[in-house]
């Protein structure tokens, strides 16, 4: 989901080996045949992340906020993780809900206090969750859908 | 330019003494493959009309490791002394300014072919080889063996000696230097990596990418291990640690191959390399060293987008680094056991 570079990131990547191939007199050769079949390949995913993976971003800043409030205590790193998943819930990037996730995991990590380690293990959780369901949509659209 | 590239093989070849002046280059070829190092075969015509094949390993500009090629060669040359096979390496160019855009080395051509562990037929040719005569599952474990007890004080000096805790600082390093997102899953990958240092260590050379796809197989026997930049000396346990993860066995998303790598069962494998070592291993020891090979993985996946995104390189296989980052998470959360 939090995976480097947006998705219109990725499709201006792919123009350049489709342009030199189209412009390239010879036949391609092995090296540039393997860039095609690349491209090709990301289309896939490409699909496969925008139509069905990104639509679950609000799962991921929902489980991920609630992991966040799970702290009963009422202590300055409590405070401090409401204010991070007041920010994931207004965040629609992925991306950035990732990097709010790092920040919460920086501050339970410095504390290690058993309120700490709880909520360390229910942003686990939230995460543990987000990525198998990320390599499910993934993987039934490119390898198929498990036989029953 | 293809002609400019086959003189300077030429050139190298004859400096070394492997051909006699006079020799000609009749055909190059760019081949599939390699991150870090970009390979070309290459067809020479002796004087004496003789053919011979070699195979060219080039550091390109904007290299994804920033590994050492002249360092590679002196492994070559070190373990042409010992039993593990490999090609003879014969010459070297060190100057970057070259017509394949980089250093470069010759190594002999061997037969046999890389097997792709994500294609349906490779996977079904190997387990063919389990079933039957077991030929490269023997020469796998047996290979990796006896790089394993190779005597590391007759290996070139310059090799890393690298503790359990250097290779989890390594791979920090790049993976801080390099990441263009932060990734919690990763950052506590690395957390757990500390909190899970093994008691003992295990010290002998490290083959660093050791896995089917770096070897050549012919006639149902290993030919030749090849790949060695990421070598070290260290805790042999990582090679063990990265032949039994799943993205070892072919899997991208979703595991296909039930055998460990692609063409052993992961017991036997285990049980015959603690017999030919004297050094028994459970599978549950090579936990840390399976989630300290995933995060090179990550390190390298994230390098590769790194230097598309910052111009210093074209390669498309680098962009599309970014989507074996899920698979991996996939390994990470259930080795941590989340």
């Amino acid at each position: 989901m939090w995976n480097p570079l947006s998705p219109s990131e990725v499709i201006a990547a792919m123009g350049g080996p489709v342009r030199d191939a189209a412009r390239g007199e010879e036949p391609l050769d092995d090296w540039e045949s393997g860039q095609l079949l690349s491209v090709y390949s990301a289309t896939r995913h490409l699909a496969a992340e925008v139509g069905a993976v990104e639509p679950h971003i609000g799962e991921l800043t929902g489980d991920l906020a609630a992991a966040l409030r799970s702290s009963t205590d009422e202590t300055e790193l409590a405070a401090r993780l409401s204010q991070l998943a007041e920010l994931l819930e207004g965040v629609d990037d992925s991306r950035q809900a990732a990097e709010i996730a790092c920040q919460a995991l920086d501050l339970v990590r410095v504390d290690g206090s058993t309120s700490a380690e709880h909520v360390r293990a229910e942003i686990h959780v939230a995460l543990a969750r987000a990525v198998e369901l990320e390599v499910r949509l993934l993987a039934d659209a490119i390898e198929g859908p498990v036989e029953p | 330019m293809t002609e400019v590239k086959l003189e300077e093989v030429v050139r190298v070849l004859e400096g070394s003494g492997e051909l006699a002046p006079g020799a000609r280059g009749e055909e190059l070829e760019q081949i599939q493959g390699g991150w870090s190092r970009h390979t070309y075969i290459a067809r020479i015509r002796a004087v004496d009309g003789s053919e011979s094949r070699h195979v060219v390993r080039v550091r390109p500009p904007g290299a994804l490791l920033d590994t050492e090629l002249e360092l590679e060669y002196q492994v070559y040359e070190a373990l042409d002394t010992t039993s593990v096979p490999t090609p003879r390496v014969q010459g070297i160019e060190l100057s970057p300014e070259t017509p394949f855009g980089g250093q470069f080395f010759v190594m002999e051509f061997l037969p046999g072919s890389p097997s792709n562990i994500y294609s349906r037929d490779d996977q079904q040719r190997l387990a063919e080889d389990w079933d039957g005569s077991r030929g490269v599952a023997n020469d796998m474990v047996e290979t990796l063996a006896e790089i394993h007890k190779l005597d590391v004080t007759a290996m070139p000096a310059r090799i890393q000696r690298l503790s359990y805790l250097d290779v989890v600082a390594k791979w920090k390093a790049v993976y801080d230097e390099r990441k263009l997102v932060r990734d919690p899953i990763f950052e506590e990958g690395f957390d757990w990596l500390l909190a899970n240092q093994p008691k003992d260590q295990r010290e002998g050379l490290v083959h660093g990418d050791y896995r089917i796809g770096n070897t050549l197989v012919a006639d149902g026997r290993l030919t030749a291990v090849l790949d060695w930049e990421l070598v070290y000396v260290g805790d042999v346990r990582f090679d063990l640690g990265y032949l039994v993860l799943e993205r070892s066995a072919g899997k991208h998303l979703r595991r296909r191959a039930e055998l460990m790598g692609t063409f052993a069962d992961e017991a036997w494998f285990l049980e015959r390399y603690g017999s030919l070592t004297g050094n028994p291993v459970e599978v549950e020891s090579l936990r840390p060293f399976q989630l300290l090979s995933i995060m090179m993985l990550v390190a390298t996946q994230v390098t590769a987008v790194w230097m598309h995104a910052n111009g210093k390189t074209d390669d498309f296989r680098m962009v599309w680094a970014r989507y074996s980052l899920p698979g991996l998470r996939d390994d990470m959360v259930r080795l941590m056991k989340w």
